[in-house]
């Protein structure tokens, strides 16, 4: 029986390596096209991307600086044309240029160079003290022209008041649960204060023969618990509490005892009770009709500020308050954060 | 003799009335030695005549008018009758107090 051969790497297989030459050949010929031909294109073509992309960067850029630009030159000019107009309006205010002037003529003029500084200077400028004094002199008046320029003055006040509320409020939310998220934002947080009228003398304590001035106010407090949101989503949640103290009649005021906590968790924050040993803020102080919210407010923590301020006094309805609780970004351009505050802001964002 | 007594009564008077206009208060907050409120605790002000009584919020604070000014006693009558002293000035005065071991201190 012929024996089988064992298996060996016969010229057999020669022609099949034969035939497998020319293919490699043609993928060597591809790869070398690709080398010659591909290399050049694509960077060719990333050259292009990159090229286009920087000049469109440069062209944004360059729009970019305009436009600075321009805003600084308007900015200049514009705080140039309002430093001149302040300098004006406060040297003729401050001056007794008018001393030949009747006095309801002079305290007409006085009233027109403090609509000026209010309406184009209340960001910036505490213009309180100035309201008082005329509003002190207006008093004095009597007759239909004292009650015409008295009217005009508390007005413009509270006109420069509601600007302000509306470029303060509308930030904070509500933070109790029970509050419907659909109006959990509400622009506007009034407390109402009962005042003694002369109708009702029993609501309030009178002391002596002489009724006292200022009066006692024996009110509710009220209890707020109230967040910011804030740019990175995080929630500050603070117990508001105002416990409206005093009323004076003469200078129509009323005074506020206001205790804020410090930031509190959500569940803290729901209590129905305010917990004397978070306060971080306890204070009294004295609003009147010309107390301006931006100026005239409360440095919290966390760059936040509160303000409390009156809407009209009337002794036939209940004393209005209405509550701003707002960012320091919000806050008038006098008043600047603490350098601590910002170094430790800056510290915090950099460990995130 | 007439005009003395006349004028003895016109500085009477004359001393009387500011002190009727200007009444103090006493405010604060009562907390008690385990920190949480003293909360609608009684509270009553000697100042030498009939006391002056009063009540704490649910969160310890308390608020009583004073109309004479000078130096009371501030007394928690349903708490062994822990008292402190206070004085009354024209401006509110602020007394936040603890109460430990029946004896009101001042924080």
């Amino acid at each position: 029986m012929p024996q089988e051969e064992p298996p060996t790497d016969s010229p057999k297989s020669a022609p099949s390596a034969q035939s497998s030459s020319p293919p490699k050949d043609r993928s060597d010929l591809w790869v070398e096209i690709g080398k010659v031909v591909g290399m050049p294109l694509a960077a060719l073509i990333l050259g292009f991307i990159f090229n286009y992309t920087l000049s469109k960067a440069q062209a944004r850029d360059n729009d970019m600086r305009l436009y600075t630009e321009m805003m600084g030159r308007r900015e200049q000019a514009d705080s140039d044309l309002r430093k001149d107009m302040f300098k004006a309006v406060l040297d003729k205010f401050m001056s007794n240029d008018s001393a030949n002037m009747k006095p309801l003529e002079k305290l007409d003029q006085q009233i027109l160079e403090l609509e000026l500084l209010a309406y184009n200077f209340h960001e910036s400028l505490d213009i309180g003290p100035l309201f008082k004094r005329i509003h002190k002199q207006v008093m004095k008046v009597t007759g239909p022209e004292g009650e015409a320029m008295r009217v005009r003055l508390e007005d413009l006040a509270q006109e420069v008041k509601e600007q302000q509320l509306n470029a303060l409020t509308g930030m904070e939310r509500y933070g109790r649960d029970n509050v419907d998220p659909r109006q959990a934002v509400k622009p506007q947080l009034v407390v109402k204060v009962p005042l003694p009228t002369v109708d009702n003398p029993q609501g309030n304590i009178l002391w002596g023969p002489l009724r006292t001035e200022p009066q006692f106010l024996a009110g509710t407090p009220t209890l707020y618990c109230l967040y910011l949101d804030k740019s990175n989503s995080f929630r500050i949640y603070r117990q508001f509490k105002l416990d409206f103290t005093h009323y004076s009649l003469t200078r129509r005021e009323v005074e506020v005892w206001l205790m804020v906590s410090r930031p509190l968790s959500k569940e803290d924050c729901n209590k129905e009770v305010f917990n004397p040993l978070t306060t971080e803020v306890e204070t009294r102080f004295w609003v009147g009709l010309f107390a301006f919210p931006m100026i005239d407010n409360t440095r919290l923590s966390e760059g936040e500020r509160f303000a409390v301020s009156l809407n009209p006094m009337s002794e036939a309805q209940p004393l209005q308050a209405r509550l701003a609780y707002f960012p320091e970004s919000r806050a008038s351009l006098k008043d600047k954060p603490y350098y601590d505050e910002i170094l430790r802001r800056l510290s915090v964002e950099q460990g995130q | 003799m007439h005009r003395i007594l006349r004028y003895a009564v016109v500085f009477i008077i004359c001393s009387a009335v500011p002190l009727a206009l200007h009444a103090g208060e006493i405010y604060g907050f009562i907390i008690q030695q385990n920190g949480s409120p003293l909360a609608k605790a009684s509270i009553e002000l000697h100042c030498g005549g009939e006391p002056i009584r009063g009540t704490t919020a649910p969160d310890g604070t308390y608020r009583i008018n004073v109309p004479q000014q000078g130096p009371c006693k501030l007394v928690l009558p349903n708490n062994s009758g822990a008292s402190a002293d206070v004085v009354s000035y024209p401006n509110p005065s602020q007394y936040n107090l603890q109460l430990v071991n029946n004896q009101l201190q001042r924080r």
